[in-house]
Formats: C-alpha cells, sequence, structure tokens
C-alpha cells in the first residue's frame, strides 16, 4: 500500500493514536486526587515504515502501551516507614490514654494520695488518743486503696481493650491480604493478554500501603507479576494465595502464628507491632510495678502496724492495717475500719505513745523497693515519669518517620502524583496533532478528489 | 523535581496543622499558668514536681506538727510556772509557821497548804487538747488521784497513773522533738504531792515544819524549774524548727514554680511567632492554591 491510500492510513492512525492518548490524559485528569492512582503514560510509537524504491517510507504512529509512573523503591521505603510509624503512633495514643490515668502531676494522682496517707499518720502521731485522727487515718487509707484498684482497673481495661485492637487489626490484616491475592488472580489473568492492568495494580499498591501500616511487612514481584508478600520472613501472599493468620499465646506472651500450622511469625512494627509491644511488654509492665509498689507499701505498714498497740484494754495489737498483696486487692482491713481504736499508733499500749505513728508516717522515707534502694515515692514518680517518657520516646519515633515520609511522599508523587499543568500541556499537544491528523485526512481527501476529477 | 497539585494542598494543609497544633499547646500553657500538665509534657521536670509537691505537703504537715507541739509545750511551760508560784507560797507559809505563831494561826496555814496542794493536783492533771500534760504517755488517765482514809487518825494518799514517756513529734524528714515532761520528772513521780501532804498534816496538827521539809520544798521547786527550763528548750527549738520550716516552704515554692510554671513571656513571644507563621503560611496557600495553567487556557 502505498499513495493516496497510505497518507489517509496514517491520518487514521494518527487520529487514533491522538485520542487514545486524549484519553489516557482526560483518565490522569480525572483521578487527580484520586489516593493511590499513579498517573498514566500512552508509549506512542512509530509504525514499522515500508520500503519504497526510493527507501522507507513511515507508516504513522500507534500506541504501543500504556503504563504507570512508578518508583518500586520508592513504594518499599514508604511501606517500610509506615510500619515504623504506625507503630510509634499506636504506642503514642494507647500510652496517652494510660498517663491520662496516672493523672499526674496533680492534686487527684497516687502522689498526693500517699502523701496525704502518711501525712494521717502525723496528725495521729500528735493525737494518738483521739479517735477523729484514727479515722482520718482509715480515710485516707481507704482513699489510697481506692487509689491504686482505680489505676489498677484503668490500666487492666486498656490492656484487655489491647487484645480486641489485635483481633481486629488481624482481622484487617487478613482480609487485605485475601484482597491482595485475588488481585494478584486478577492481574496475571489480565496480563496474559498482553496489557498492562494499571488501575488493578494501583488498587493493589494501595491495599499493600493500608497492609503496611498495619504490620512491617516486605514485598517482591515474581516473574509472573504475583507480587509475593512476607512478614518478618514468612511468606503469607503469593501466587498460591494469601496465608490467613491468627493469634496464639506462648509462654503467657501473645504471638502472630499462621492459622495452618501455628509457624510463629515475626511481627516487629505496624500497628499490629505496636499493639503486641503494648499488650506483651509495657502495660504489663506498669501492672507489675504497680503491684510491686501496693505491695510493698502493704508490707510496710503492716509491718510496722502489726508490732503496735491500738486502743481499749487490753490494747489490742498484731493487726494488720491492709488486707490484699496487690495494687488489685489493697483495701484496709475492715476489722479496722469498723473500729479505729484498732489502729495502731502506740508501741508499749500507752494511749499517749505514738512510736508506731511516727514510724509508720516516716515510712514514707523508708527504702523498701528495689533491693531496698528507693522509697515508695520515689518508685512511684519513677514509674510515672517512665509513661511519660516511653509517650515521647514513641511520638519523637513518629514525629522523625513523619518526616521522612513527608518527603518519601513527596517524591512518590514527584514520580507517580498527577500534575494538572502537565497534563493541560500534553493535552493541548495532543489536541494540535489531532487538528493536524484531521487535516491530513482533508488534504487527502483534496487530493482524491483532483485524481478523481481528472478522470472525469 | 515535579510538584503535583495533590502535594502542594498536602504540604500547606500539614504546615497549617502543625502551627495550629503548637499555637493550642502554647495557649493551654498560658491559660493554665502551669508548662508541665501531664508527665510526657517533661518526664523529668514531672518527677521533680511531684517530689517537690510531696515536699511542701509535708512541709505543710511539720508546720502543722510545730504550732501543735508550741501549744502543748506552752500549755505545759505555764502549768508549771503556776505550780512553782504555789511552791513559793508554800515557802513563805513555812517562814510564817516558825516564827512563832499559835498554835490556832499554824493549823490555819495548814488548811492553807491543804487549798494549795488541791490546786496543785488539779495543776498537775491539767489536759491540752485533749491530752493529759504530765501523764507520760498514759494521756487519756488522770494522771493524779488523791484518796483520804478516814483513819482515824485520816491519812491522805496521792497515786501516780502516768509513766515516764516522751511524747515526740515528727518535725521535719527524720527530726522529732520531744513536748512533754511527765509528772515523774517534774513532780518526782508523787514526792512533790507527799511532801505537800506531810507538811499540810504537821502544820494541821500544829507541829512546825522541820527544816528537812524546808529543804525538801526547796528541792522540789528546783526539780520543777529544771523541768521547766527543758519545756524552754523545747519551746525555743520548735521557734526555730517553725522559722526554718517557712523558709524552706518558701524555697520549695520557689523551686516548684521555677519547675512547673509557664514563662509567660517566653510563651507569650513564642505564642505571637507561631500565630506569624500561621498567618504566613496561610497567606501563601491562598496565593498559591490557585493559579494553574487552567488560568490561562480559554
Amino acid at each position: 500500500m502505498s499513495g493516496l491510500s497510505l497518507i489517509l492510513e496514517t491520518a487514521r492512525r494518527a487520529l487514533m493514536t491522538q485520542q487514545a492518548a486524549i484519553s489516557v490524559t482526560s483518565h490522569n485528569i480525572s483521578n487527580a486526587s484520586t489516593e493511590g492512582y499513579t498517573r498514566q503514560r500512552a508509549n506512542l510509537s512509530a509504525t514499522p515504515a515500508l520500503w519504497e524504491r526510493y527507501g522507507y517510507v513511515g507508516t504513522g504512529v500507534e500506541v504501543e502501551s500504556i503504563t504507570r509512573l512508578r518508583d518500586g523503591y520508592l513504594d518499599g521505603q514508604v511501606r517500610y516507614s509506615n510500619s515504623i510509624e504506625s507503630s510509634a503512633t499506636t504506642q503514642q495514643n494507647v500510652l496517652s490514654q494510660v498517663e491520662a490515668s496516672f493523672n499526674e502531676p496533680s492534686d487527684a494522682g497516687l502522689s498526693s494520695a500517699m502523701t496525704a496517707f502518711f501525712n494521717s499518720w502525723q496528725d495521729l502521731s500528735t493525737h494518738p488518743e483521739d479517735s477523729s485522727s484514727r479515722n482520718a487515718v482509715i480515710q485516707q487509707g481507704t482513699l489510697l486503696s481506692q487509689g491504686f484498684q482505680r489505676l489498677h482497673t484503668e490500666l487492666t481495661q486498656e490492656y484487655n481493650s489491647m487484645n480486641d485492637d489485635i483481633a481486629g487489626t488481624m482481622s484487617s490484616i487478613n482480609q487485605l491480604t485475601s484482597e491482595i491475592s485475588d488481585l494478584n488472580t486478577q492481574i496475571v489473568a489480565a496480563q496474559t493478554t498482553g496489557a498492562e492492568p494499571n488501575d488493578l495494580e494501583d488498587a493493589r499498591d494501595s491495599k499493600l500501603d493500608d497492609l503496611s501500616k498495619l504490620v512491617n511487612i516486605s514485598v517482591s514481584t515474581d516473574t509472573g507479576g504475583s507480587v509475593v508478600v512476607s512478614i518478618g520472613g514468612m511468606t503469607v501472599v503469593s501466587r498460591g494465595g494469601a496465608v490467613a493468620l491468627t493469634t496464639a499465646v506462648v509462654g503467657g506472651q501473645t504471638q502472630i502464628v499462621t492459622a495452618k500450622d501455628n509457624t510463629k511469625v515475626n511481627v516487629t512494627s505496624g500497628e499490629l507491632g505496636g499493639d503486641l509491644t503494648l499488650y506483651n511488654t509495657t502495660i504489663p509492665g506498669y501492672l507489675s510495678k504497680l503491684d510491686e509498689l501496693a505491695g510493698a507499701l502493704i508490707n510496710r505498714v503492716n509491718t510496722l502496724h502489726s508490732a503496735g498497740y491500738g486502743l481499749g484494754t487490753p490494747p489490742s495489737t498484731g493487726t494488720n492495717f491492709f488486707t490484699g498483696t496487690t495494687a488489685a486487692d489493697m483495701s484496709v482491713n475492715a476489722a479496722v475500719a469498723a473500729d479505729p481504736s484498732l489502729v495502731a499508733a502506740s508501741q508499749d499500749g500507752s494511749p499517749g505513745d505514738n512510736q508506731v505513728a511516727l514510724a509508720i508516717a516516716n515510712a514514707a522515707n523508708d527504702k523498701v523497693l528495689t533491693g531496698n534502694t528507693m522509697t515508695v515515692a520515689q518508685f512511684y514518680n519513677s514509674l510515672a515519669s517512665s509513661v511519660g517518657s516511653d509517650i515521647n520516646s514513641a511520638g519523637s519515633t513518629a514525629t522523625s518517620t513523619q518526616l521522612v515520609l513527608t518527603q518519601l511522599e513527596n517524591q512518590r508523587s514527584s514520580v507517580s502524583g498527577v500534575s494538572l499543568d502537565e497534563e493541560m500541556t500534553n493535552l493541548i499537544q495532543y489536541q494540535h496533532s489531532y487538528d493536524a491528523a484531521a487535516r491530513l485526512v482533508n488534504v487527502a481527501d483534496q487530493m482524491f478528489q483532483t485524481v478523481l476529477n481528472m478522470v472525469q | 523535581m515535579r510538584i503535583t497539585e495533590g502535594r502542594i494542598a498536602y504540604d500547606i494543609l500539614n504546615s497549617v496543622n502543625n502551627a495550629r497544633e503548637k499555637i493550642v499547646d502554647l495557649q493551654g500553657q498560658l491559660a493554665s499558668g502551669k508548662r508541665v500538665q501531664k508527665v510526657s509534657d517533661d518526664p523529668a521536670a514531672s518527677e521533680t514536681i511531684m517530689r517537690l509537691q510531696a515536699s511542701l505537703d509535708r512541709n505543710t504537715q511539720y508546720q502543722k506538727n510545730v504550732s501543735d507541739a508550741q501549744g502543748f509545750v506552752d500549755s505545759a511551760s505555764s502549768s508549771l510556772d503556776d505550780l512553782n508560784s504555789l511552791l513559793t507560797q508554800v515557802q513563805e507559809i513555812l517562814v510564817q509557821a516558825e516564827n512563832g505563831q499559835q498554835t490556832s494561826a499554824v493549823v490555819a496555814l495548814g488548811n492553807q497548804v491543804d487549798g494549795i496542794l488541791q490546786q496543785a493536783v488539779s495543776i498537775a492533771n491539767t489536759q491540752f487538747n485533749g491530752k493529759t500534760l504530765f501523764g507520760g504517755t498514759q494521756t487519756t488517765t488522770t494522771p493524779y488521784a488523791l484518796t483520804t482514809n478516814p483513819g482515824p487518825p485520816a491519812t491522805t494518799t496521792v497515786t501516780y497513773s502516768g509513766n515516764s514517756g516522751a511524747i515526740t513529734y515528727a518535725v521535719g524528714d527524720g527530726a522529732t522533738q520531744q513536748v512533754n515532761t511527765s509528772g515523774a520528772d517534774a513532780f518526782g513521780g508523787t514526792a512533790l504531792f507527799n511532801l505537800l501532804i506531810r507538811v499540810r498534816d504537821n502544820l494541821q496538827a500544829g507541829t512546825l515544819p522541820s527544816a528537812a521539809d524546808q529543804a525538801a520544798v526547796k528541792t522540789s521547786a528546783a526539780t520543777l524549774m529544771a523541768a521547766a527550763g527543758k519545756l524552754g528548750t523545747y519551746s525555743q527549738s520548735l521557734t526555730t524548727t517553725s522559722t526554718h520550716l517557712q523558709s524552706q516552704e518558701t524555697q520549695l515554692q520557689s523551686l516548684m514554680s521555677s519547675t512547673r510554671d509557664t514563662d509567660v513571656a517566653e510563651a507569650t513571644l513564642d505564642l505571637t511567632n507561631r500565630q506569624t507563621m500561621l498567618n504566613a503560611a496561610l497567606q501563601t496557600a491562598a496565593k498559591i492554591l490557585p493559579p494553574s495553567l487552567l488560568d490561562y487556557l480559554s
């Protein structure tokens, strides 16, 4: 084919190609604000030339392919940072609630309650014979016990809600991996036709980004176009499908295992990683310290108290002031609460003696914790401030990773984002080409007319 | 680098958000007057604040203890003063009796001593704020009781139900202060009252006082004064402690303020700065968001 028909054919190809290019541009413009959309490009190439006596004659243009502009390396970086960031943010958020439970520094926290408790013993020491001082000691003891119980309950609630969070995150992860596996199947099927299923790939990348916020993943692509997703070395999505995950408790620690054969999956970051750290380590750590503190306080006060004497004839002795051994069950001995005369202030049974009351008041300064190196107040203050430090360290990880993420997202958007200015420029370019090609049809038409007129 | 519209919008939103976040934080600090409102605001400072608050609370308690102790010591002191002047009266009576009186006059002097005895016992049984002053740590039992056996001859015995226990108050971290002197210390247990009974009985029987009795009254007065002297020392020490506690409170409060409170000048300046930055971000947003190639295409 040559001559006029070739011109017409070339013009037709140009029209169709520019149309295709404009349609890609319009797809880009339409999705300029779509989350996870990757800009597409119509790759144009010249169609094979024809050999004529005088040389090769061009035959026009065609759309060779429509491809996504995406940098796989940046995707990997973004996903890695996503995992770190959401792990830190999860911890920061949950710990902020823990911090609110501690409610320090304030007049309503345990620190004030402990001081008030010990001060009430000093009050008793100045009036050991007086029943109102005894009632005050019982009241402060009750408030202190309630303070410990309240904090313990709130931390336990937080702990239990972490369990729900983990279950929720797990089901999201399983959902996402099975969706990614489905997309794998669709994409592989589409690719056998030779075309790039760009929008399916966008959807899969989007899901991978979502998944990376939940758990630490690494992603690779196999030769067939399927992505292979693994968590801590364990493959969870491959061409063969998705591996369902579940939780198991091993040695008191909640672990993530495969549902099929209970193989441990090494989760280190992401929301799930943050949840696991909180659930396995951080919150139980606070709870055990709180129990240790309550235990030491109860023990110290009881030791001093049971050696002392209350009022009455004969004066009572050997009474424990507190019952319970932990923050959860700490309470003022019911017998003492019912009979204030059982409060032991005296070391020898005389009603005006206050040595035991003084000793208990002084127990505030007794180093009874951490191998007898810390007072109850020091221990509690360091516990409360460790919550603050934990929040700050999670917060600074979150902030710095957010900065990295912003930078990465900027780079990613620089590669994959839709720039309207650019699309408009392309549009004008394609439109002009289209105009020119139409003109070509016109010219060819006129040439045909001329030839036909010659024949007439 | 290619810059896309989506990122521009995101970046502007981000910087506006950041500026707002900081502004809210600063406003909170200014409104509450506290720089540290929760532990994570400054963990190290929070620990200091909790420690300082506990010290302040304890300081308040110690000041309360000290003022309570002052009351007790002062009350005991004035009781001892009263008793001392009673003993002086007894000494005068003994001098009068020696100066050769008629028997009836000596008996009358004996009756006076009886009155003094009753007063002395009543003073020794004084209570302060629900506590006996001179019963040692037996603060709820009346320390001295006079019992008259009808006889004949009628005899009076005195019993001491207190002990020699010391009452100590906490007046500082690890610091205690004794506040009482017991009947055993100040009156030699029952010695003073037995002496008064003997003198009274002798005078009422018309017997002139012996030199030994006169000397004994002086000795009792000396014991009394020694105890009063001890109380004086306690009182002085309490005054010193009180002054010390007050200056400690001032120091603690100033430390607390510098650790916890917002530096208003600094925070205000910072707030102004942040607001300027927010305005700048918003103005930039208003300027750069609208224009694109679309504005120039017709």
